[in-house]
């Protein structure tokens, strides 16, 4: 049996705000998201956008700890809400050029942990210029409840979007 | 049709200069990602790069260019401090800390390399690279981990992957490179 399914695919032909999956089969071990995407707005050091589980909003649902450089020294923090886990390019960046995202989310259809995803994402541009770029490592958590994860949106934060030719995978692994 | 598949896999039965992968023909240009596996090693003896050098990456050619058309940043941690390096307007992709050297025979670099929505035609092509690599001592030159982007400043679909070491001239002999694709 194949270990990777390919469960959703959207490619935006227009800007969007908001890129949401729902009702995510329970049938795999483990999701992985790839995002290749670029941010509307203007910004230095990239645009952070949210990942949010299960429709859930709230801000204190969610925490983080990650590892960025925009400089040449890299730093580490922790923090609260969901609009810390991946970075990406904005219009003030070089044109044409869209962050390379993965996120992993382990063991998400079981009930009696809370979820941690773990990603990587980069704000690549042609400048060496302090928070003219950026890369992230994040560890992230859900602890509002131990449901299974059956929806995830990507929101673009700002009040801005994801431009059009963005686009978003998630995959369903299993394992043995 | 799995949702992953191995394109091609290079295992290096003697040393070579560069690695080569050619994915102009079908299936190599029916994916919407790629992803490089790399656990590789180079010849090189320069004193200060000890057990690790880097790759340098180049699309769409079989010979290093110098168009100055890539940038590259990166950030890594060694034995006690961590640092961060880039670099715009560059010959090529710059992987860090990616590959082992001639000073010691058994040790061997690896990098995992996402090359995301490669075939299409308005975006510039940009990777993301998870990597470490690791001498037998504790110094700040014989390990590191880092994690890297890359920036070709060019919007055509990917159809060749160069890979040349860059303190080295060569590919060590039992250095191993898989290029995935994966569907969408």
């Amino acid at each position: 049996m194949a270990a990777w399914t390919h469960i959703a695919h959207d490619s935006l032909s227009l800007p969007a705000t908001t890129v949401t999956w729902s009702s995510i089969s329970q049938s795999y071990d483990h999701l992985c998201v790839k995002v290749s995407a670029r941010y509307s707005a203007s910004g230095s050091a990239g645009q952070l956008f949210d990942l949010k589980y299960n429709g859930s909003t709230t801000d204190a649902d969610y925490s983080n700890t990650y590892l960025i450089a925009s400089t040449s020294t890299p730093t580490s923090a922790r923090g609260d809400g969901r609009h810390l886990a991946t970075i990406m390019p904005t219009s003030s960046f070089l044109a044409d050029t869209f962050g390379a995202i993965t996120v992993w989310i382990p063991h998400y259809s079981n009930s009696t942990n809370y979820k941690q995803a773990l990603s990587q994402s980069t704000a690549p541009n042609n400048s060496t210029t302090n928070d003219e770029w950026a890369l992230r490592l994040c560890a992230t958590l859900f602890h509002e409840n131990t449901d299974a994860i059956t929806e995830i949106s990507m929101v673009a934060g700002g009040g801005n979007n994801f431009v059009a030719y963005s686009t978003f995978d998630l995959y369903g692994i299993l394992g043995a | 049709m799995a949702v992953i598949e191995a394109i091609q896999t290079t295992y290096l039965e003697a040393d070579v200069a560069t690695v080569e992968f050619d994915i102009s023909s079908s299936p190599g240009n029916t994916y919407e990602h790629l992803q490089l596996r790399m656990n590789a090693a180079t010849d090189s003896t320069y004193a200060s790069g000890v057990y690790r050098d880097f790759c340098k990456v180049f699309f769409n050619t079989s010979t290093a260019t110098t168009n100055s058309d890539y940038a590259w940043h990166a950030m890594y941690g060694r034995a006690s401090t961590a640092s961060a390096s880039k670099g715009a307007s560059q010959h090529y992709i710059y992987i860090p800390h990616c590959a082992g050297t001639s000073r010691g025979v058994a040790y061997f670099g690896t990098t995992v390399v996402d090359i995301l929505d490669y075939r299409n035609g308005s975006k510039n092509t940009t990777t993301s690279s998870l990597n470490g690599s690791l001498g037998p001592g504790t110094g700040s030159g014989e390990l590191s981990v880092g994690f890297s982007s890359g920036l070709w400043d060019n919007v055509a679909a990917v159809t060749k992957v160069l890979l040349v070491p860059d303190l080295g001239s060569n590919w060590r002999r039992g250095s191993e490179f898989t290029l995935y694709g994966i569907q969408e």
